[in-house]
């Protein structure tokens, strides 16, 4: 071989071995390389898990959140509030880690559903603990609890239906069956109504007579309070009046508002035909998308709610301590009859049906309950123009787009400075589409005619004479009262008119008021909803459109 | 290129193959042949028995116990029975455990049946030295809240609490009618989820073996209409099959349970916090006949696992079996699997407890035997239909 071959020859050797050499160098450079972890938090660097939990208990569940990120070294939740539907279906989704809904008996229907989409897989629900129990209590105050006949005898939840169908002025109310609570509620309903005490079947549901008998109680209801207890607490201890004479809860809310020391009191009463307890479950998803890492970050997360550091914040929050070993009676605990609690109660639970039965009562309540006329009062004077206005017709849209039933009567009446029905009052089934399309197409301009408005929405309702109905107005507004010429102006002349338009023509129409932005006449707003039994809320464009959402739930 | 040329440039490509790949097998060669310097034994435990044997891995991890040279590591993730037989029958342990330690025997060779079924091998033995064999025991008891328990006694004065009376009050209307107070509403049972917890199976074929008088019960037994109807009865005074099953009995007290049948180690370590918690202790009696729960140390023989994880595994089991370790089951609850060691001694909670009832010898003459799978999986499919629908 010539020497320029033998070069060339050499030169190709040396090549191939250098490029094994670096093959060899950059396999290892990049095994030496971790590889980004999905379940990592970014910030931090240490296991990320995502938890989605029930709104009733924001205010204990963010207490334990906070401290277990400040106590753990390793792991970091980002906690997520949801509504339980929305929480099964993103937990079926693969959205979160874990979940800790208001109750266990959920976990039933997240695996049915499950199962359902992957019959091959095992179950979503894995290794679960709790950290909190209350149980379900009809909160009362106590004239009315007097009335029911306390403490001299048990009451249960027929008492209840008693007093509600031979007392129009009583007032109450229960969530949606959307919750835990709600969902009991119904199911005692059920229970009286078939004259059972156990194994409530979906014969019993499809019975006409229950039915008619559920529909009956249900036309009682003042209203299906959309807010969590959470809310509903923060609400009545900022000392607003409450329209209620008594509502279904857990019994942390009755004893966290009698500690407030507040000049008004609350009583647990525990049903004696039964209740429930809400027994908050902290849950791991079996999902593929769950990590080792993240599994023993639950496990630390698990121990951390129910060591003793997390079970005083429980007792802390007025709910009774999942671990055994820590006393009702610690001095930490809310749950004492001073605070309107018996530690010894409830005597005896109501049977939870099969999960087909409860599906099948949370279908069934949207269609006994009872039925509602809203008109839905948006103003649309000067101030409104632009990307408020904008936020207000979303809102608007979302309050149509969440209202389950299409027997819902649902009319629009917008004021500047003058009132127009913009929508007659029809079925949502009837009047969904023009509804949207008039929304979507309104335009600011004027003055601000609230009063009018409101008296001509309470009248239009109360000339329907529909008593069996919840009658609603929900106005909104960003202004103040500046162009109404029937109305007074005068804040209690002006209650009294609409009294006298409401009750006065013998049909109660609740009145729900927004308060939208900064320039809102906020106590105007307040007395008006009073007078109208109903309640008052602040927002603005960031907020608006969850408010109506959380509000389609009221009705 | 000339011929040689090419012949040279073909030899010297062929040469630098042959050697890398001799490089690279010796490196395997090598690696193959350096013994482990560790090895991992994870074992997923029932639920009752895995504080004992998480304790007893901390206290084997300390010790720094070696097999084959390798430092051996222990690690114990709790899983109850029912999600353990599904995961090894769906294939989804990945990678499997080394043991499994389940409530009973019956469901390792549930779990063997299966893989039978599908590979045509076992992957637990019942035989030689990696054979299933129990490293604790418990019984399955009644629990009765003390106020109930004196009505009964007076409704029934004949005997101690059966199932026969239990059913009795099952289906009586209220607690009025036993001779207890209206406001304790109906009699309420607790067994554990059947689905979920194989104490809840087991009370069911307990229950049967008390309806067919015998301590042994077949598949048509089990299907007979005329005991189905009576288990239902029984079972429709349970007021929720929770995933918690007996917890709920102890947490929410007799607003959820007057009676049930529970594994006597759960009751024993929660015993304290019941107190405190209900103001009112449970009386404790033994059935007969008795299920038994025996915690079956498993070792898992499939390929995934290799000789010195076995090995290994067989090393933690010895440990569990001594004298030492098995005295430390009484201080959670369970008693001695080794015969050597008797159920009372320091720390024991049987001993601390004895005034409820609980025994440390077990009065009870005959054991539950165990059902036949076909039985078990028609009991099931029984109880789907009428409580999980």
């Amino acid at each position: 071989l010539s020497r320029g071959v033998q070069v060339v020859l050499f030169s190709l050797l040396g090549l191939c071995l250098l490029a094994i050499a670096g093959s060899l160098g950059l396999t290892a450079f990049a095994r030496s390389r971790p590889a980004p972890a999905p379940d990592r938090d970014a910030a931090t660097g240490r296991v990320l898990l995502q938890v989605a939990y029930s709104p009733d208990k924001a205010t204990l569940f963010s207490r334990l959140i906070d401290e277990f990120n400040k106590s753990s070294k390793t792991s970091i939740v980002r906690a997520t509030k949801v509504e339980t539907q929305d929480m099964l279906d993103n937990a079926i989704a693969g959205q979160y880690t874990a979940i800790s809904p208001d109750s266990a008996a959920w976990l039933s229907s997240l695996d049915q559903r499950w199962l359902a989409k992957y019959p091959d897989r095992s179950a979503l629900a894995g290794a679960m603990t709790r950290y909190a129990v209350s149980p379900v209590v009809i909160a009362a105050w106590q004239p009315a609890a007097a009335a029911l006949g306390y403490p001299d005898r048990p009451i249960g939840w027929n008492d209840l239906v008693r007093k509600v169908v031979s007392d129009p002025n009583f007032r109450w109310s229960h969530p949606a069956s959307t919750t835990a609570t709600g969902l009991l509620t119904t199911i005692a309903e059920f229970y009286a109504a078939s004259g059972k005490s156990t194994r409530l079947t979906t014969d019993d549901l499809n019975a006409a007579a229950n039915r008619d008998f559920v529909r009956r109680i249900e036309k009682t209801v003042q209203q299906y309070g959309g807010e969590s207890e959470d809310e509903t607490l923060a609400r009545l201890l900022r000392g607003e009046k409450s329209p209620l004479d008594a509502f279904v809860a857990q019994e942390q809310l009755v004893v966290r508002y009698n500690a407030a020391r507040k000049p008004d009191r609350l009583v647990a009463i525990y049903p004696a035909e039964g209740t429930l307890w809400m027994d908050h479950p902290l849950v791991l998803l079996e999902g593929e998308w769950v990590t080792e890492a993240q599994r023993r970050a639950f496990r630390e997360l698990a121990d951390y709610v129910r060591s003793p550091a997390g079970q005083k914040i429980v007792l802390q929050e007025g709910y009774r301590p999942a671990d055994l070993q820590v006393a009702i009676d610690d001095p930490a605990s809310l749950i004492r009859s001073e605070y309107g609690a018996d530690p010894a109660q409830p005597f005896t639970l109501l049977p939870l049906p099969g999960p087909s039965v409860v599906d099948a009562v949370s279908e069934l309540w949207a269609i006994l309950k009872r039925p509602a006329n809203i008109y839905l009062v948006a103003d649309v004077s000067g101030s409104m123009e632009g990307a408020k206005l904008d936020k207000a017709k979303e809102a608007l849209l979302s309050f149509i787009g969440q209202v389950r039933g299409d027997d819902e009567n649902i009319g629009l009446i917008t004021f500047s400075s003058t009132t127009r029905e913009a929508v007659r009052m029809d079925a949502l089934g009837k009047n969904r589409t023009l509804l949207a399309s008039t929304i979507q197409s309104l335009s600011a301009g004027g003055e601000t005619a609230l009063y009018d408005a409101t008296l001509f929405a309470t009248e239009r309702l109360a000339a329907r004479k529909e008593v069996e109905r919840i009658n609603v107005v929900l106005v909104m507004t960003d202004g103040q009262e500046n162009a109404s010429r029937r109305a007074a102006q005068d804040p209690r002349k002006f209650a009294a008119q609409l009294q006298a338009a409401s009750t006065g023509k013998g049909v109660p129409v609740l009145i729900f008021t927004v308060a939208y932005g900064q320039d809102a006449d906020l106590s105007a707003l307040q007395r008006i909803a009073e007078a109208g039994k109903g309640q008052s809320f602040p927002s603005d464009p960031t907020t608006i459109r969850r408010l109506y959402q959380k509000l389609s739930a009221y009705f | 290129l000339r011929v040689p040329t090419r012949l040279f440039i073909a030899l010297a490509f062929g040469a630098l193959l042959i050697g890398a790949a001799m490089f690279i097998a010796i490196l395997r060669n090598a690696a193959a042949q350096r013994k482990p310097e560790s090895v991992s034994v994870r074992i997923v435990a029932a639920l009752p028995a895995e504080p004992w044997l998480t304790q007893m891995a901390k206290t084997y991890n300390a010790q720094s116990h070696r097999v084959e040279g390798a430092r051996v590591t222990v690690e114990v993730t709790p899983i109850d029975g029912v999600t353990a037989l599904n995961k090894w029958s769906k294939g989804e342990f990945k990678p499997p455990p080394t043991v499994w330690v389940a409530e009973t025997r019956d469901w390792v060779n549930f779990a063997n049946t299966q893989a039978n079924d599908k590979t045509g091998r076992d992957i637990f033995l019942s035989g030689g030295e990696y054979r299933a064999q129990p490293v604790a025991l418990s019984p399955e008891v009644w629990a009765i809240f003390e106020s109930r328990y004196k009505a009964l006694k007076t409704k029934y004065p004949n005997g101690e609490i059966s199932w026969q009376q239990i059913h009795d009050a099952a289906t009586s209307k209220s607690w009025s009618d036993l001779g207890g107070r209206p406001e304790w509403g109906r009699f309420k049972l607790v067994i554990p989820h059947p689905k979920r917890d194989p104490a809840g199976l087991a009370a069911m074929v307990g229950a049967a073996g008390e309806y067919y008088n015998r301590a042994s019960v077949t598949t048509d037994d089990l299907t007979n209409p005329a005991f189905q109807k009576w288990l239902q009865e029984l079972l429709d005074s349970v007021v929720d099959f929770s995933p918690f099953g007996v917890e709920n009995m102890l947490l929410f007290g007799y607003s959820n349970g007057d009676a049930g049948q529970i594994i006597e180690s759960y009751l024993l370590v929660n015993m304290e916090g019941l107190q405190k918690r209900w103001k009112e202790p449970l009386v404790i009696l033994y059935p007969d006949p008795i299920n038994w729960f025996d915690f079956p140390y498993s070792i898992y023989i499939g390929d995934e696992t290799t000789a010195l994880e076995k090995n290994a595994a067989l090393d933690f089991k010895q440990f569990l079996l001594a004298a030492e370790q098995q005295k430390e089951t009484l201080r959670f609850g369970l008693r001695p699997a080794n015969p050597d060691v008797p159920p009372k001694g320091e720390g024991s909670l049987i001993a601390r407890w004895e005034q409820m009832g609980f025994r440390e010898a077990v009065p009870s003459s005959s054991r539950m035997r165990q059902a036949p799978r076909s039985g078990l999986n028609e009991l099931t499919t029984w109880f789907e239909k009428r409580y999980e629908r």
